[in-house]
């Protein structure tokens, strides 16, 4: 395939259902009301000049280039600002508007420099296009008169140049900055001759601005005023693959453009539903971590964790790893094995690894690293709708009158998303922020929350209970939709539960440290404002009570009738690109696909017919038990596929003595993580370029990986190297193309029945439930009934946290993620995205630095009763006094060696977002920090295979 | 947390936030949510725990485990 840019219809599509019928240069269109005529055209086939227009923002009438005649009306109007209308006969081309776009075309030519051959985007360049397509050949004005050429170029933004010369005001990035990205980082300063583009601040530099990288002005612009460094650096791309990114569970579709076999640049790409050609900087720009230096190509073995890597041939690799699980199954048993799947690798690599546990392990031993984040969405919206996933799809926002975001932070850790919320409330949309921080989207450009409710640390089932006692007690429920959708009496005994004065926000303001007058606000907002939809993270799910708020977050749904139409639900907001999958996979050590219990003999027997083996009918051990068996002596080897669970996981320390004591620690990954150090086996892993797959979003959106490049560890796929192991191991498996797992997954999973990798090549995506009752997927779930038939109200009762802050741990830890990181940073550190956030920083409240002496930039020792670590302040009054917050994106502070044991109680989610901690000026680096730093440079050395011969 | 000290915590866990909850009998409703989410293993650690700390509703929990493994093992003769 060559290269094609994205078509560009220069205006959006009109969503109007009428149609109007115009004549364009004499043929009939029809097209919806609303649309502009530069589109018609567009749509017909046609062309018509622009420079200013473009189809991802409003029209602008800038340029003046689209002049177009329209019989019956005064002068040469522009086609982008001029709506058609039925009847409507336009000319494109005619000898007067040749001439009047040589003329308009003349003037900017004249001050643009004319070094189009030598210039980066030669060939692809709007400005290029368009004078050829006026005929322009010469410039009347000379080039010598008053110009802005020769201007400095700022480099500072590590992906992109801006190049001012060779910009022509056309504020397509300013408006891209505004309208698709709601940053509002650029204007257009001056006037006249005298205007150009400003990144706003006294330096003036994208990097020193409020700009967030993600891309939109540099896809917006017709030059090379703005440009990626890559195609500078490698050239223009010769074809483009569309795949999915790899980061977080918005799950953008990209146009992977590739010179060769080198990928040039990443692309948002216009069809992808998710994202509707947006995206952000990690997956833009944050891909260089696939070539890094880091990267381990080759399997490595080594006997102990304290000897060197030895590199070995893949054969060696497979056969040493087959016999440790042979010799460990024999001496201890099967049930001492186990596995743990990944979020970021493809539903098929999951589908595999969970497989290769229940019928090569012979047992249930397999968890997946959703058990940390979501794993209380499964149940708390299986228990209570039937199905375990987001009930929306993400356009629903559109229809959102309404919404409350709670423990999320959508513009760091989703941020397409967050963008299209963004504007959604620049529409006019309401906003409820329930957060123990001052998140972006409390106060942004051109975005205030209605109500932010600063809720204390662990206290959101608190929260929830009051803004349903306030709903009940003031008859702002919608008893209507209850009595015919839900199960009315379990309604009765729960809004008679919520009735009761102990619920109601004055009783729980102690707790919850809410004002009672907001959150009573709050509620009537949210049960009277129309369409309300409820978006909610990790900050609802990794707590104590994470299963009860998600519980009281579909309660809340419910009751106010805001469930199973567009603009309202249910919305879990995945934190890693494959989370949803990964659920669905059957990757929980008690449920097949599909979230069905292993005991069950029915669909034991169906997977059992399928894979020619004997299941084990007893649920396996989860993540946290197993590191605890491990302790104990009985479990005693895991294959690990990317994930590092030292750094992920809570109680680091925990995790370590698990690790230490097992014999055989297999990893599958790209680089030496932290979890590496204690590893026995390394099998190099393949990154989502060099795969073929399928991840599903946050919106159970199944879309199409496609591999780009070869794998750099000779050629092996992710879901190959878990075949070879199960080949090993006597299982007979010869898939040979991902698409073959695909097609197991839909015989062998009902809400996959009508997904195949054909259909997804052809459709572009699909959302589950696919099967005979939804044929073409389900954008929107429980409409007219929930999955579960009534939909079930389920009393959540407020439980305290067993971790409470005292006398020697006065403030309360809660940990998040930021917008140029990505989980544990294994790929973003590895990017110029350390640009921006290089060091996890503990934010402190003024006061709270000042009691005990820190400024800001100190380094300050934070400890709990599990652990301490170092890491420098931010003092800042994003935290409410008595919180302090930092992230786990870099291994240095390794923060999770503070978090506790403590977890949801239905699900053992860690509470990471609740710890008692103490902080102090700090002297250096804690003892484990040393141990830790040492364990890693002992774990880094490698004698290569050349080397040993 | 040892084992065992983990197992109790999160039996005591359950059968708090369950107590609350619209279940015909509070005991039976702690005891298969533990059954459906606990190995074999853990269970039997559970069973065999000393059983001063567990609160009432997650010592009636365990009792009806004990009860199940005792039916069990007389099924398997
Ligand atoms: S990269 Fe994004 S945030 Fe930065 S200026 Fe461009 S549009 Fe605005
Ligand atoms: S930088 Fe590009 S998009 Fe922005 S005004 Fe200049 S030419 Fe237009
Ligand atoms: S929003 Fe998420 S899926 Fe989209 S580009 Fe950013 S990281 Fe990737
Ligand atoms: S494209 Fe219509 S005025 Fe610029």
């Amino acid at each position: 395939m060559g290269y094609e840019p994205q078509a560009d219809f220069g205006t959006p599509q009109s969503k109007s259902d009428k149609s109007v019928t115009l004549t364009i240069d004499g043929h009939a269109v029809t097209v919806p009301e609303g649309t502009s005529v530069m589109r018609a055209a567009a749509e017909a086939g046609g062309s018509i000049p622009k420079l200013c227009a473009t189809d991802n923002m409003k029209e602008f009438g800038s340029c003046r280039l689209c002049l177009v005649e329209i019989e019956g009306a005064r002068g040469t109007p522009a086609s982008c600002t001029t709506p058609v209308a039925e009847g409507m006969v336009v000319r494109t081309q005619t000898p007067r508007l040749e001439k009047l776009r040589k003329g308009v075309m003349e003037l900017y030519i004249s001050d643009h420099p004319l070094d189009c051959l030598t210039c980066s985007a030669n060939n692809d360049c709007e400005l290029q296009d368009q004078a050829a397509a006026v005929g322009l050949r010469d410039v009347r004005y000379g080039y010598t008169g008053e110009n802005h050429l020769g201007q400095a170029i700022d480099a500072s933004n590590p992906y992109f140049d801006f190049n001012s010369s060779k910009c022509i005001v056309c504020s397509r990035c300013v408006r891209a900055c505004d309208e698709v990205q709601g940053t509002f980082a650029l204007t257009i300063d001056g006037r006249g001759f005298d205007s150009h583009v400003s990144a706003g601040t006294t330096i003036d530099n994208f990097l020193s601005s409020e700009c967030v990288s993600c891309g939109a002005c540099v896809q917006a612009c017709p030059t090379d005023a703005l440009q990626e460094k890559s195609i500078k650096e490698i050239g223009l791309p010769e074809r483009a693959i569309v795949t999915t990114c790899a980061y977080c569970g918005v799950g953008c579709a990209f146009r992977a453009e590739m010179r060769g076999d080198t990928l040039v640049r990443m692309v948002p790409w216009k069809d992808g539903k998710a994202n509707h050609g947006h995206s952000c900087v990690k997956g833009r720009f944050a891909w260089g971590y696939a070539n890094h230096k880091d990267r381990i190509t080759k399997p490595m073995i080594r006997k102990s964790i304290d000897d060197p890597w030895q590199e070995v041939t893949w054969d060696e690799a497979i056969a040493y790893t087959a016999s440790e699980l042979k010799r460990i199954s024999a001496k201890y048993g099967v049930r001492a094995l186990g596995a743990t799947t990944s979020s970021r690798c493809t539903n098929e690599e999951t589908f595999l690894m969970q497989k290769l546990v229940r019928a090569g392990f012979h047992n249930n031993n397999v968890d997946t690293c959703a058990r940390v984040c979501h794993s209380p969405t499964g149940y708390g919206l299986g228990q209570t709708f039937g199905g375990s996933a987001g009930t929306q799809d993400f356009d629903s926002i559109e229809d959102c009158d309404v919404i409350l975001v709670i423990g999320a932070n959508p513009t760091d850790a989703h941020p397409v998303f967050g963008s299209r919320m963004k504007a959604r409330l620049r529409k006019g949309a309401k906003l409820i922020v329930v957060d123990p921080r001052r998140i972006d989207l409390v106060l942004s450009p051109h975005i205030k929350a209605d109500y932010h409710l600063p809720v204390q640390p662990g206290t959101n089932v608190a929260v929830l209970t009051a803004m349903a006692h306030v709903i009940v007690t003031e008859g702002l429920a919608d008893e209507d939709f209850v009595r015919e959708r839900c199960e009315w009496d379990g309604y009765q005994d729960w809004a008679q539960f919520v009735s009761g004065e102990r619920h109601s926000p004055e009783f729980l303001e102690a707790v919850t440290r809410v004002p009672a007058a907001d959150l009573r606000a709050a509620a009537r907002l949210f049960a009277t404002g129309g369409n309300g939809g409820i978006y909610y993270g990790l900050g609802i799910t990794e707590h104590s009570q994470g299963s009860s708020a998600v519980m009281a977050l579909a309660n809340l749904s419910m009751a106010t009738g805001n469930i199973g139409r567009s603009g309202v639900g249910v919305n879990p907001l995945r934190g890693q690109n494959n989370v949803q999958g990964s659920c669905d996979m059957g990757s929980f050590p008690h449920e097949f696909s599909d979230y069905r219990h292993v005991s069950d003999d029915k669909v034991r027997k169906q997977f059992e017919d399928d894979w020619g083996v004997t299941l084990d009918p007893e649920p396996g051990l989860r993540i946290n038990n197993m590191m605890d068996a491990a302790i104990d002596g009985e479990f005693r080897a895991i294959y690990i596929q990317g994930e590092d669970i030292l750094q992920s996981d809570p109680n680091a320390k925990h995790v370590e003595a698990g690790l230490k004591n097992m014999e055989c620690v297999i990893m599958q990954d790209l680089f030496l993580n932290e979890t590496a150090n204690y590893a026995h086996i390394f099998l190099p892993g393949s990154t989502f370029l060099e795969k073929n797959g399928t991840f599903t979003n946050a919106e159970r959106r199944v879309q199409p990986v496609r591999r780009v490049m070869e794998p750099a560890n000779g050629g092996y796929e992710d879901w190959e190297v878990t075949q070879l192991v199960a080949r090993a191991l006597g299982l007979d498996w010869n898939y040979t193309h991902a698409s073959e797992i695909l097609a197991e997954i839909s015989r062998l999973t009902p809400t996959f029945a009508g997904i195949s990798w054909e259909r997804l090549d052809k459709e572009g995506s699909l959302q589950w439930p696919v099967n005979d009752a939804a044929p073409n997927g389900s954008p929107i779930m429980h409409v007219g009934q929930f999955s579960r038939g009534k939909g079930r109200f389920m009393v959540t009762d407020y439980v305290p946290s067993d971790e409470r802050s005292g006398p020697r741990y006065p403030l309360l830890l809660t940990t998040g993620r930021i917008l140029s990181q990505y989980n544990v940073g294994a790929q973003t550190r590895r990017t110029a995205n350390m640009a921006w956030h290089d060091e996890d920083l503990l934010e402190i409240h003024p006061s709270d630095a000042e009691n005990r002496g820190i400024k800001h930039g100190d380094w300050v020792r934070l400890a709990s009763r599990t652990g301490e670590t170092t890491l420098r302040a931010d003092v800042t009054d994003r935290v409410a006094p008595g919180v302090v917050y930092t992230t786990f994106h870099h291994p240095e502070a390794l923060s999770n060696v503070v978090t506790t044991d403590y977890s949801d109680w239905a699900t053992n989610c860690p509470e990471y977002k609740v710890t008692a901690v103490q902080v102090a000026l700090s002297n250096g680096r804690t003892q484990w920090q040393e141990e830790q730093i040492e364990r890693r440079e002992r774990s880094r050395r490698i004698i290569t295979a050349e080397a040993a011969e | 947390m040892d084992t065992v000290s983990g197992l109790i915590h999160m039996a005591n866990q359950i059968a708090k936030n369950m107590a609350t909850m619209r279940f015909d009998d509070h005991p039976t409703a702690v005891a298969a949510h533990i059954k459906r989410y606990w190995t074999g293993s853990m269970i039997a650690k559970i069973r065999a725990a000393d059983r001063s700390p567990l609160s009432p509703i997650a010592l009636k929990a365990v009792e009806i485990l004990d009860q199940a493994a005792a039916e069990r093992a007389v099924q398997a003769g």
